[in-house]
């Protein structure tokens, strides 16, 4: 400890009285380089933590053990003979036992690792595919190769939300008095300890700055787009998104959107409406009222990190046109095992409704199709109809008088049945021209045509259809304008086409009928959620759960982790909220997917009809901040190759600048490390006192607030399009269609700089200048002493020789 | 040429979706903040200037020996475009047969047979890379059945081999030589591919593959060496001349010529081309800089270093423990020898990519090798002592080993980020922070020589190893020193390692703070909390640590400050290369 640093404890021991021991001990731990060292310990294990994934960190004890193995290998190949070779030449000189030693160490050290390499780590090195080798907790290490402390649900934070945690600002604020506490107390104010003092301020002044740089920090980005034609400026912008805070957008009968930052919003993991076991309710500020005056209440109660959002079907209270009944179906089976019957855990799970064209039917490998049938008799009846004959098909023809066949069919058949001649054309086992009818686009199903005649004597050519016989059409010859004339099926001649081509299973409420391939049928009724129906030896099916009603909506699919980009993950630009409105009795429940900029986000916004017939569109993406009194026009774009490449060296987007505050527009090319900076002026306002004002003035001096406008993404795309097109002679230059800039203001970045030079200007005083300047005092101090010496002794020299030339006289 | 079509279009619907996610990716990286992908191939719509290939009725030996006729080296210095940048035909032979091979050079193996047909040996014929190179334009079906692919993710290698070997002794072999033939690729690809092409780690490989065979099916898209016709900015492939030019009909004849193995033809035809491509390029490229990449791909000059580095750390130990003058002589001698060769690949390198190479994870490497061995030789000379020597040689020789021979990521020599080149302040900081880096290593290792010395450097029997070593150690002029004990060894050591620790913490900082200052100036944002930002300032922390520790401890400042340093050292490495390998960040050119 320093000379200041023992009087600092002597004052401590002198004024404290004994009652203050805990100020003292506090004071005394502050001043010590315990304190920052542990400190700094915690800093970096925070540090680690908020940027290392718990799935790497497990692996440490597997790389623990594998350096262990190397370790081992060298000693065992290295040691014994090394103690042997130092025996031997016990009696050498040293040289000669050094040069031995060194060699034998160095030969044998190599051999250890080679023979390591091709004995040991072959059995060591884990492949993710098969499980073989070394690896410690590797189910974990798989699950969260990725997954940070911070990604975790009691967290959910950015990097720099983590970071800006008040944990880690705890630590940094001790450290921060830790250090001026132990600066003040320990080190003399002394010419050669400006370096550490330096130093020292300048963490100071560097936190400071941060502090004040945080506090008023903004950032984002803005996409301008390009005019609509060459030479011709885009649209004026006057907002830009922020960086990271989610928003609502809304707009009523589209009079405008406006902007809800929503708070406290998920990144990582899936919550609420399905996603998650996890709940979700963030309560927004009413965007307004519906006619009448109640309040639309909005919440967003579900968040899917990475998902697609897709068509599906849930269960509803309450049915309305459009509903239809759903089922959840379970496939079991032990053809995996060797158990005779099908295991209780469902191999797959499927949810069928009993409305739309292809969501009703499930195809199970080409072999088995599983169809939750619509309500209605007849068809149904149809289904586990006996059928007489072998064929791949089957026709079920019904008349007028009740009376109905199922009949086995090949092309070229003719069939008389309910007063009916059917001739069968041709049967398929997909329709021959894609299904274009609405809400039927590609599905698939059996088709037959046939050649009809009516017990009344008339003929048309019928299409029908194994799974929609709701699509059944006539064709009475041709139109005048050579199209075929379609009309609806005929009702008093029926027919319907069974598939006897694979395993069928049809399933309403809790009925079901198998039919084996070939045709054989098995009804069943009254089947409970915990029955299991038959299909083929050790496989069954079970009814797991139905539902009278439920509702087509666009609900989240999660994407598969694997498929995954790392750099959407935690970005909201993949993610879904589900944001619920609710005004009286009146709910509804919307998914949103993310827009990350508002001004090309077609296609990301929904409509809610409101209860009183009003519209309402809303949209999920960033909160819009203004720029600072400008507005932004993309002017041209341009991206500079290396030569003779298409691989970019720069871009360029020149933009139209309007200064509000300055009444002037110029136009700024920003490049990569050129960006736009624009300084917003002070603006004196009469709201704040006049000290206020003065005291802005002077800070925007100090720290002036500026904005940068920085290049950071292009039309890659577009440029590459128009470039081909170039290339072809179409046009005369590529484009871009539009440019990102990065937008950030620097608060006090002054502050922040002068105490990095502090920091960098005090560092090398500290290790170098002040070691030479205590020798330089060392030094002169001992010149001084010695000059003293030589003064000293000089006289002593002189009185003697004195006395030597008296002795002499005297002599 | 037919099969190797084959195994092009079974694996397109997994190159698709390679190309898919690569282009995806591309819209979405910040604007000029990853280095350009390297592309193997220009196109995939031109015809072979060589003519089409024939049936190979060629014998190993036969090739050989027409290699050996073959002169190639008018073509080392013709100028071709690849992958964004001209460079001489030398350089994108070696790099396309790397890219096939996984190795320098393309060998054959001969069995060796005795009397009674038992194979007791096998011979190896190497090929020069260009020579490579045209044969697999000219004749590719010679090489259907030999080791030419190199799959080098065991489990793929394994699964491929599995699909059609069943022979335990040739599916060893097989897995030895690391490389397969087209054959064999054409028997296992779709059947791996259906197999096991859900494990993404097989489906990586088998894409790895797919872009193989595209080089190996579209090689000749590659000849671009006509330089740009006034007005235009595009090197031009040799098919785009006129069909009947004297260039394109030498071509066509040195294609003819190489696949009847007519050496005498080949060479005549080669200097036919040469001179034409020198009277149409005339002014397009420096020859100079041509010479210098092409003495750059030939003299290998970081691995020169790296063993160069090799003989001088261990003479200058051995040295420093024998006291024979004559070793620490050598170790002075070849520690220069390794320098040089060193700091002539950086400025060799520097003049062919037209930029400070320090841009990529090699490059990088080589920088930081550079400037710790540098300083390290500085401390030498000027403090006088072996020990900065050896150090400055162990960090030349561990990292420029680890460059050359691990396959790091941006050997090739290509365009940097656009990020990169357009900021001089990067530059300042990327190099500083090298340098620190490089420090840190030598100071780890000045810390490695303090550690074994404090556990092993036990007192012997007569003089001890200690005071032989201090009195070499000490400098050039040993006659000058005293001999010391372990406690003045290690004190000496302390007082090297806090040295290079010192300057490493300053230029680590300034680096940073370099960083910092261009992150503002560039993005408007002086710290972004990125992983690699964190952590270099973890590694700054470590180094924080160190000093202050010193003022708390009253005894072993050295040891500790010793282990400190190497865990400094391996924050460091996890900084360098962990950070850029697992955690995402905007550090993507690091």
């Amino acid at each position: 400890m320093s000379a200041k640093g023992h009087r600092s404890r002597a004052w401590d021991d002198r004024f404290f009285p004994p009652w203050a021991w805990p100020l003292k001990f506090t004071l005394r731990a502050f001043s010590s380089i315990t304190l920052a060292v542990i400190l700094l310990l915690l800093a970096m294990v925070y540090c680690v933590l908020a940027s290392v994934p718990i799935g790497l960190l497990a692996l440490i004890p597997t790389w623990l053990v594998v350096s262990a193995t190397v370790a081992a290998a060298l000693a065992v190949f290295v040691g014994p003979p090394l103690f042997l070779v130092r025996r031997g030449l016990k009696k050498a000189p040293a040289a000669t036992r050094f040069a031995a030693t060194f060699v034998t160490a160095l030969a044998l050290g190599a051999l250890a690792v080679v023979a390591w390499h091709y004995a040991v780590w072959p059995h060591l090195r884990y492949v993710p595919s098969t499980g073989e080798g070394l690896r410690f907790f590797a189910d974990f290490v798989e699950a969260h190769k990725a997954t940070t402390l911070r990604r975790l649900p009691a967290f959910e934070m950015t990097e720099g939300e983590f970071y800006a945690w008040w944990p880690l600002r705890v630590v940094l604020l001790l450290f921060v008095a830790n250090m001026v506490i132990a600066t003040v107390r320990r080190i003399e104010f002394r010419f050669e300890n400006l370096g550490v003092l330096t130093v020292h301020s300048g963490i100071v002044v560097l936190t400071l700055g941060s502090v004040y740089y945080q506090s008023l920090k903004q950032e984002g980005d803005v996409l301008l787009l390009a005019g609509p034609a060459p030479g011709t400026p885009g649209p004026v912008v006057t907002n830009f998104m922020d960086r990271s805070r989610p928003a609502l957008w809304a707009s009523m009968d589209n009079t405008g959107w406006s902007a809800v930052p929503i708070e406290n919003l998920p990144r990582y993991n899936d919550y609420g409406q399905g996603l998650s076991d996890r709940n979700l309710r963030i309560a927004l500020p009413s965007i307004g009222s519906i006619r009448g005056g109640a309040p639309i209440h909005m919440s967003v109660v579900g968040f899917g990190g990475y998902v697609d959002l897709a068509e599906g079907w849930t269960p509803v209270d309450e049915a309305r046109e459009g509903d239809a009944p759903l089922l959840d179906v379970e496939i079991l089976s032990s053809l995996m095992s060797s158990d005779e019957a099908p295991e209780s855990r469902p191999v797959a799970q499927l949810r069928l409704p009993a409305g739309g064209a292809g969501a009703r039917v499930a195809n199970v490998g080409g072999a088995l199709f599983i169809e939750h049938v619509p309500p209605g008799d007849e068809r149904w009846s149809w289904l586990g109809a006996k059928v007489e004959g072998d064929g791949a098909f089957a026709l079920v023809v019904a008349g007028d008088d009740g009376s109905s066949r199922a009949i086995a069919i090949n092309p070229g058949d003719v069939i008389e049945a309910a007063g009916a001649t059917v001739h069968v054309q041709s049967v398929h086992s997909n329709p021959p021209f894609p299904i274009i009818t609405p809400g039927y686009q590609d599905a698939q199903s059996a088709v037959a045509i046939v050649d009809v005649t009516t017990p009344n004597g008339r003929h048309f050519e019928r299409w029908v259809f194994h799974r929609f016989p709701e699509l059944n059409q006539d064709i009475h010859g041709q139109l005048d304008d050579g199209r075929p004339d379609r009309r609806p099926a005929d009702p008093s001649i029926r027919i319907g086409l069974l598939d006897l081509t694979a395993l069928q299973v049809y399933v309403r409420g809790d009925e079901a009928i198998v039919r084996l391939p070939g045709g054989v049928a098995r009804a069943t009724s009254g089947v409970s959620p915990r029955d299991e129906i038959e299909l083929a030896p050790r496989i069954a099916l079970r009814l797991a759960a139905r539902w009278p009603a439920a509702r087509k909506q666009e609900l989240p699919v999660p994407v598969p982790p694997a498929d995954r980009r790392s750099d959407f993950v935690g970005t909201h630009d993949r993610a879904a909220i589900a944001v619920e409105l609710e005004t009286g009795d009146w709910r509804q429940i919307v998914w949103l997917p993310f827009a990350r900029f508002m001004n090309v986000a077609m296609g990301s916004d929904r409509v809610v009809e409101l209860p009183d017939g009003r519209s309402l569109r809303l949209a999920f993406s960033r909160a819009p901040l203004p720029l600072p009194g400008i507005t932004l026009q993309l002017n041209d774009f341009e991206m500079i190759p290396y030569a003779h490449s298409d691989i970019p060296r720069d871009y360029l987007s020149q933009v139209i600048v309007r200064d509000g505050a300055r009444q002037e527009t110029y136009t700024n090319t920003t490049r990569l490390n050129r960006p736009l900076i624009h300084r917003a002026p002070f603006q004196w306002s009469d709201q704040r006192s006049f000290v206020a004002n003065a005291l802005g003035a002077v800070v925007s001096v100090v720290a002036p607030n500026r904005f940068k406008f920085s290049q950071a993404g292009w039309d890659a795309e577009g440029w590459r399009e128009t470039q081909a097109q170039v290339e072809a002679g179409r046009l005369d230059r590529p484009r871009a269609a539009f440019t990102i800039l990065g937008v950030g203001n620097n608060p006090g970045i002054h502050i922040i700089a002068l105490g990095g030079v502090m920091v960098c200007v005090g560092t090398p005083w500290a290790f170098y200048v002040k070691p030479w300047l205590l020798r330089r005092r060392s030094e002169r101090l001992r010149a001084q002493h010695a000059d003293r010496s030589k003064r000293e002794q000089a006289p002593r020299a002189a009185s003697e020789e004195e006395a030597v030339a008296m002795s002499g006289a005297t002599s | 040429m037919s099969r190797f079509r084959n195994t092009v279009t079974r694996g397109a619907p997994i190159l698709l979706a390679l190309f898919l996610c690569a282009l995806a990716r591309a819209q979405v990286a910040p604007a000029g903040n990853a280095h350009p992908a390297t592309e193997l191939l220009e196109s995939t719509e031109l015809v072979n200037p060589l003519g089409d290939p024939t049936p190979s009725t060629m014998s190993p030996r036969e090739k050989h020996a027409f290699a050996s006729r073959v002169d190639l080296s008018p073509w080392r210095r013709v100028a071709a475009h690849h992958n964004g940048r001209v460079k001489i035909l030398d350089t994108l032979a070696r790099e396309t047969v790397r890219a096939i091979t996984g190795r320098r050079n393309y060998q054959d193996f001969i069995p060796e047979t005795d009397a009674d047909g038992a194979v007791t040996g096998v011979e190896k014929l190497g090929y020069d890379p260009l020579f490579t190179f045209f044969d697999l334009l000219a004749a590719p079906d010679y090489y259907y059945d030999k080791p030419l692919v190199h799959v080098a993710y065991l489990p793929a290698r394994e699964a491929l081999i599995d699909v059609s070997v069943s022979d335990p002794a040739v599916r060893e072999r097989w897995m030895m030589l690391t490389r397969l033939s087209p054959e064999l690729l054409n028997a296992g690809f779709r059947a791996v591919a259906e197999e096991r092409g859900t494990d993404a780690e097989i489906a990586r490989a088998l894409g790895e593959l797919n872009n193989i065979a595209d080089v190996l099916r579209y090689g000749h898209n590659n000849l671009l060496l006509v330089a740009p016709v006034e007005g235009s900015e595009r090197w031009r492939h040799v098919s785009e001349v006129g069909a009947e030019t004297p260039l394109r009909v030498a071509f066509r004849e040195f294609g003819e010529a190489w696949r009847a193995g007519d050496a005498e033809r080949v060479n005549e035809c080669t200097e036919r081309i040469v001179a034409e491509l020198d009277a149409m390029n005339e002014g397009s490229t420096s020859p100079t800089r041509r010479s210098i990449e092409a003495a750059y791909n030939t003299s290998h000059p970081f691995e020169l270093g790296a063993w160069m580095y090799l003989v001088a750390l261990v003479a200058l130990l051995l040295g420093m423990g024998t006291q024979w003058r004559w070793m620490i002589a050598l170790g002075v001698v070849t520690l220069s020898v390794g320098i040089l060769a060193h700091t002539l690949g950086f400025a060799a390198r520097w003049c062919i990519a037209e930029r400070l190479p320090i841009q990529n994870q090699f490059e990088s490497m080589t920088g930081l090798a550079l400037g710790g061995a540098m300083v390290g030789l500085v401390l030498m000379l000027t403090r006088r002592q072996w020990l900065f020597g050896a150090a400055s040689a162990a960090v030349g020789f561990l990292i420029l080993l680890a460059a050359t021979q691990t396959g790091v990521p941006g050997e090739t020599i290509g365009r940097e980020a656009a990020i990169l080149n357009t900021s001089w302040l990067l530059k300042y900081h990327v190099s500083t922070v090298l340098v620190s880096y490089g420090l840190i290593t030598l100071g780890a290792v000045m810390s490695l020589f303090y550690l074994a010395l404090h556990y092993f450097g036990k007192p012997d029997a007569g003089r001890t190893f200690e005071e032989i070593a201090s009195a070499t150690a000490y400098g050039l002029n040993a006659k000058t020193t005293t001999p010391a004990g372990r406690a003045r060894l290690l004190n000496e050591l302390d007082r090297a390692q806090m040295t290079v620790l010192q300057l490493a913490f300053w230029t680590l900082g300034v680096g940073i703070l370099l960083g910092a200052w261009w992150a503002d100036h560039s993005w408007g944002r002086w710290w972004a909390f990125d992983p690699k930002e964190t952590w270099a300032l973890l590694t700054w922390i470590v180094y924080l640590i160190v000093i202050h520790v010193r003022f708390g401890l009253r005894a072993q400042r050295g040891l500790v400050t010793a282990w400190l340093s190497i865990a400094g050292f391996v924050i460091m490495l996890w900084t360098y290369f962990g950070v850029n390998l697992l955690l995402p960040g905007l550090h993507a050119y690091a």
